[in-house]
């Protein structure tokens, strides 16, 4: 009996030990009772005039989506290449994101990139207890005195989209697949649906939610209903769901082509994504990061367009794939009229 | 929208619920608690995905994901049965370990991180035939699918005969309903449920094959998303029967699948995408053996 116990014990602590390890791996500093300690600590080094340049990034979303965490991370890399930054990025799961923060805070990090809407709530409480802290919530409608907003138009970019995937597509049908019907996700879908709308009355554009953005599965399935009712061109916004897209349109051929999202995606299928709705998460965090290390940082909610460079439909390599100089040209003139003013895409959806 | 495609839809969606819940199942009627089915199922399909990238085959990918499988029930076992620990507790914690683990193995293994997509990952095939395919209704359910899929079914059935109509079934169901009556009347209580616990896992870490490499070929983090959990979920709701298993699981596909379809009507998308969880919660609220104490009773009248 005794023998079974010892087993029993030291099988649940490992088994524990093990799964607080495996779930916050990164996360795992300690927090809570040191926090004063640590406080004090933090004030002493700045009190000495040594200002270390910390920053985190804490995503909910994990690294590896070839998508926005990665551009955002290489982002920071950069950063901290160039301004001498030392970093530290965590992937906590939902219903840790407070204490991440906090653990971040408590260690002394002093700008925060908080990446995605789904950080909001967390950094609102917590923002306020860390006046010492900057904090950079990608995508949301925070305004606080220590935390900048930084949101895209992406309904500019998608609009362009919208305009060249109406014009290449031969059978007149396009659509988006969306991860949710969340900010970003909508003003995607608006502004691709009108962009389509404007380059062709005629067009059929519809857009799919995929419910999730970590289910490839569903991605393909839904990706194959679109292709079997005709759709050629597909738009995805949906993250790691995206890569289930991706097996579907390869595997369709020659004839239906994907639309990257957030990045370059030319190279992922190659011959079949023509170009792709990008924004810039590298260069934000970059120049975010820049802004702090000069002392220039500023609160606030600010939104980046094609203006300032931040969104655009970039298109492919021509050995990657060519697409037709009368595409690129009309693409090229509304991106002058969005700038200009005089088209401003929508970033809501009619009825929805 | 109303064509036959959307039965091989349904097919491909209930597979990996309904073959991960049958092995559950083993394990339910023999008085085994097993959660670990979605970390299970999560591994089993890293560890193929792993294997096809290396060898090139998914033969031997198949085995892999099984094999893990059969692993993480190992460990479970030796936990919970032989160290004594709260099957709850530890199946918890395996979930949130393998999710964690998988994750870390790609990093360490690939230097990747979140997502595993290579030219050299080799899928299950995919069964397609002109003569399968020209068949009506047969052949939208079954052709381009894997052999996962045949496999699955013929196993959901092949356990309702195996439970109540041999002798090792009755031991587990014996197992599961009275330990201590099994036990008096010489029935190796501990070895049916060692026994249980590995089928389980084997079926689970085919599972996660048939997610990672039957429909796909690639592999991203967590990309089981709670399948396993609806599977435990349909074995409760299925009171242990293969049968009803079935049902269960091919309606939340065929949910799935519409659901799917039904967004192309330009419906208001949160409904329709609340649709495979409403179908169930209303399903549960049929309640079989009332329906069939009713049948009963009709008939007496």
């Amino acid at each position: 009996m005794r023998k079974t116990k010892k087993w029993l014990a030291s099988g649940l602590v490992f088994v524990l030990a093990m799964a607080l390890f495996a779930g916050c791996g990164k996360a795992g500093e300690e927090q809570g009772g040191r926090q004063k300690e640590q406080q004090e600590g933090q004030k002493e080094e700045q009190d000495a005039g040594e200002k270390k340049l910390k920053a985190a990034m804490i995503t909910p979303q994990k690294l590896g989506d070839d998508g926005p965490i990665d551009a955002c991370y290489a982002g920071l890399l950069a950063g901290a290449e160039e301004f001498g930054y030392e970093i530290k990025v965590l992937e906590p799961e939902a219903g840790e994101y407070e204490d991440s923060i906090r653990s971040m805070c408590d260690d002394g990090y002093n700008l925060i990139f908080c990446i995605f809407s789904q950080m909001q709530d967390a950094v609102s409480r917590i923002a306020p207890e860390y006046p010492d802290v900057m904090f950079v919530q990608v995508l949301g409608d925070l305004e606080m005195d220590n935390v900048k907003t930084i949101n895209y138009k992406d309904q500019e970019a998608s609009f362009l989209c919208g305009i060249a995937a109406a014009k290449m597509s031969k059978t007149g049908k396009v659509a988006v697949i969306a991860g949710a019907p969340v900010g970003d996700n909508v003003r995607n879908i608006a502004g691709f649906e009108a962009g389509a709308r404007e380059a062709d009355p005629d067009i059929q554009v519809t857009h799919l939610y995929v419910g999730s953005f970590e289910d490839p599965t569903k991605g393909k399935e839904l990706a194959n209903t679109l292709l079997d009712e005709g759709y050629d061109m597909i738009l995805q916004v949906c993250a790691s769901s995206s890569m289930g897209i991706r097996e579907a349109i390869k595997e369709r051929g020659e004839n239906v082509c994907m639309i990257g999202n957030c990045v370059d995606e030319s190279a992922a299928i190659p011959g079949q994504v023509p170009f792709s709705n990008f924004s810039d998460h590298k260069k934000t965090v970059y120049s975010t990061m820049k802004e702090f290390s000069e002392g220039k940082f500023e609160a606030g909610v600010v939104n980046w367009g094609l203006e300032e460079g931040m969104t655009k439909c970039i298109f492919a390599e021509d050995d990657v794939m060519e697409v037709p100089q009368e595409i690129k040209d009309l693409v090229a003139e509304y991106e002058q009229k969005i700038i200009d003013g005089t088209i401003v895409p929508p970033a809501e959806l009619e009825g929805e | 929208m109303l064509d036959f495609g959307i039965l091989g839809v349904t097919m491909r969606m209930a597979t990996p619920i309904l073959l991960a819940g049958t092995g559950t199942l083993y394990n339910d009627r023999a008085g085994v608690t097993n959660i670990t089915l979605e970390g299970s199922m999560l591994l089993g399909g890293f560890f193929a995905v792993a294997c096809s990238f290396f060898t090139g085959s998914w033969g031997l990918a198949v085995l892999a994901g099984i094999a893990t499988g059969v692993a993480v029930s190992l460990v479970f076992y030796f936990l919970t049965s032989v160290c004594g620990g709260d099957e709850l507790v530890v199946g918890f914690s395996m979930n949130i370990l393998l999710d964690g683990l998988s994750i870390f193995l790609l990093k360490q293994i690939f230097h990747q991180s979140g997502s595993l997509v290579d030219e050299r990952i080799a899928g299950v095939p995919q069964i397609s035939s002109g003569m399968l395919g020209r068949i009506p209704i047969l052949g939208d359910l079954l052709d381009g699918q894997t052999w996962i899929v045949y496999f699955t079914f013929a196993f959901a059935l092949l356990t309702w005969v195996v439970l109540y109509r041999t002798p090792f079934g009755l031991k587990v169901l014996a197992c599961g309903e009275n330990p201590q009556a099994a036990a008096t009347v010489g029935v190796g209580v501990l070895k049916i449920r060692f026994l249980c616990n590995l089928i389980g896992g084997a079926a689970c870490g085919l599972a996660g094959v048939q997610i990672s490499l039957g429909f796909l070929s690639l592999f991203t983090q967590g990309m089981t998303v709670g399948r396993g959990f609806i599977a435990l979920g349909a074995v409760v709701f299925s009171k242990g029967n293969p049968l009803r298993l079935i049902a269960v699981t091919l309606f939340f596909g065929f949910a799935e699948a519409m659901s799917n379809r039904v967004q192309l009507m330009q419906l208001p998308s949160e409904l329709v995408l609340m649709l495979p969880y409403l179908a169930v919660v209303i399903l549960t609220f049929v309640r079989f053996d009332r329906l069939r104490k009713r049948t009963q009773k009709q008939e007496a009248c």
